[in-house]
């Protein structure tokens, strides 16, 4: 298999990380930019030459996806795991919003993020048995407690900062209300900061399955050869959960020949490139302001 | 259409302002505006008014204790949340001598000075300690939340609102790991305080009110006093300069009603409000 792309080299000044991107399902503005680094820096004539090289071998396969047994359910003796995820908070609003545990295949999956961070994503599935489902839910439908976070505190700016590297860093809430054990007319304002578990989850809409969170371990499990893997599933989802901004086209989506998580590893259609890396800061501040009239 | 600009009336100590000061409360235009020929002339005779005045201030006898029928109002003063701070940063209850109080605070809005004093019995202690020391519970506040934008604004009705605290700690009614983050408002409760810095006692806090009660002819009034505070703790930026204040013919509390050497302007008017928000960012790095 030969490199399609050619991957861009990291911009000596940024801090950067390696992802894959799906070259070949990309329109021309967004292929372009990613190679560029998301910079732009014109491409080099090789550069310039892999995305019709990308295109055309995506051209070059077979119309169509077999999705047939794409999800099964889980095995008898996960009942235990499953009780317990019904039992875990994070899990919970997932169950409510109609998702089940089941395995899927991820092989056959099919993919809407025209890019996808790896480093590190070998390293994070590196302990799990394959061959294991309970192994396997552990990563992709995780039980353990979530990291603490410790916000750091700017008593000149008034300014709580919370700055991770994880993504699922979220604002999950606002609260108001009297301050307790605090003098009469106190009143505390503020919002609720968690970091949000990731559980793979995978739903259908118009009869196509798409993953829609845990890419990174699962590219890291597609890597290292695995098949069925624990997620949530549900069918039937509204077509804007998976057509969003920043994501691939319906037309890509829902076309013909739609990605699936391996192609992400094709070097036929795909290809590494280095972006800008990125951290979540969640940022809660207050501010005095004098306002005229 | 542009809505006209709320404004209050405001005296300002002109013969004590800096050029620059000056400019900014008579010129329209701001600190670098242009004076009207006139404005020139009411600036420069103020100044020249002032320093025909003797040099010095006396000060003796300018802090008097409480009456002993105050003792009950003083430890119900001592208990309060909001006054007990003061007592704890070294203020105590005392009658001071308004008239002879120095003053730092280039102006002051007088707009409704009158009506604020005016249930004052000026010749009842307790009457003037219910004005200038006040126990009356701390207004509610009104909030709104924008859910869009993640953001609580709080009504903007009263300039005394302010952060007053800070939180982070594990919530208790999210799954674990959740963390409530925030901050406690509350609308400070106003007391007048006089404070003295290098042996000259000056009003820290309560200028509206302090007017009102000297235009009324009240001399001394109850406040929170105390000796030697920190500049730094006392004058906030923005105030008149320190050779002013501390020099040889600082401004006193009446003088903001002399109008041989101060004026009235008309002012914006404005109000504190108290913005809580939150954002979700995604940084380099």
């Amino acid at each position: 298999m030969t490199e399609t792309a050619g991957a861009s080299t990291p911009h000596p000044s940024v801090l950067t990380r390696e992802a894959r991107v799906l070259l070949a399902w990309m329109s021309e503005s967004a292929a372009r930019f990613a190679l560029a680094g998301q910079t732009d820096r014109a491409l080099s004539a090789e550069q310039e030459a892999s995305i019709g090289r990308a295109r055309r071998s995506l051209q070059a396969r077979d119309a169509g996806i077999d999705q047939h047994g794409v999800v099964r359910e889980l095995p008898d003796d996960m009942r235990d795991y499953v009780a317990e995820l019904q039992s875990n908070p994070q899990a919970q609003p997932y169950f409510a919003d109609g998702y089940r545990p089941a395995l899927v295949d991820l092989p056959r999956v099919c993919a809407y993020q025209p890019k996808i961070f790896t480093a590190h994503a070998a390293e994070r599935v590196a302990g799990v048995e394959p061959d294991s489902v309970r192994s396997l839910a552990e990563i992709t439908l995780p039980l353990g407690a979530p990291r603490g976070l410790t916000p750091q505190y700017d008593r000149e700016r008034h300014a709580f900062t919370t700055n991770l590297a994880n993504p699922n860093l979220r604002i999950v809430g606002a609260f108001s209300g009297p301050a307790d054990s605090a003098p009469p007319g106190t009143v505390n304002l503020g919002f609720q900061v968690r970091l949000v578990e990731s559980f793979v989850k995978v739903a259908s809409t118009q009869g196509r399955y798409f993953l829609l969170d845990g890419y990174h371990r699962c590219l890291g499990l597609v890597q290292r050869g695995v098949r069925y893997v624990p997620s949530f599933v549900r069918e039937d989802v509204s077509l804007s959960t998976v057509i969003r901004p920043n994501m691939l086209p319906y037309e890509v989506c829902m076309g013909d020949r739609p990605p699936a998580l391996p192609d992400y590893w094709d070097s036929t259609v795909s290809c590494s490139i280095w972006l800008p890396a990125t951290r979540r800061a969640i940022v809660v501040q207050a501010t005095e302001i004098s306002v005229v009239g | 259409m542009i809505e006209p600009t709320l404004e209050q009336e405001a005296r300002v100590l002109l013969a004590w302002m800096s050029e620059p000061q000056a400019r900014a409360a008579l010129s329209a235009a701001g600190p670098h505006g242009v004076l009207a020929a006139e404005q020139e002339a009411l600036a420069a005779s103020a100044r020249g008014r002032l320093q025909a005045r003797p040099a010095g201030v006396d000060q003796g006898d300018l802090i008097l204790p409480l009456p002993g029928d105050m003792h009950d109002y003083s430890a119900r003063l001592k208990e309060d949340p909001g006054a007990g701070q003061c007592f704890d940063e070294g203020f105590t209850p005392a009658l001071v001598d308004l008239s002879r109080v120095c003053a730092f605070q280039p102006s002051v809005h007088v707009d409704n000075i009158s009506e604020r004093a005016k249930s004052v019995r000026i010749d009842d202690v307790r009457s003037l300690a219910e004005f200038t020391l006040p126990l009356d519970a701390p207004p509610e506040i009104t909030l709104q939340f924008d859910h869009d934008r993640l953001t609580f604004t709080t009504n903007p009705a009263n300039q005394n609102l302010h952060v007053v605290g800070a939180f982070s700690y594990p919530s208790g009614d999210g799954p674990p790991g959740t963390v409530n983050v925030g901050f406690q408002l509350r609308v400070i409760t106003s007391y007048v305080q006089v404070a003295s810095v290098q042996g000259r006692y000056f009003l820290r806090d309560g200028y509206h009110r302090c007017l009102g009660l000297i235009r009324r002819g009240v001399r001394y009034a109850p406040a929170l006093v105390r000796d030697d505070l920190p500049l730094a703790d006392l004058v906030p930026p923005g105030m008149l300069d320190f050779t002013i204040f501390m020099g040889d013919r600082p401004p006193v509390l009446p003088d903001y009603w002399d109008s041989s050497v101060s004026c009235s302007v008309q002012v914006p008017v404005s109000r504190n409000i108290v913005v809580i928000r939150a954002s979700e960012l995604s940084v380099a790095g």
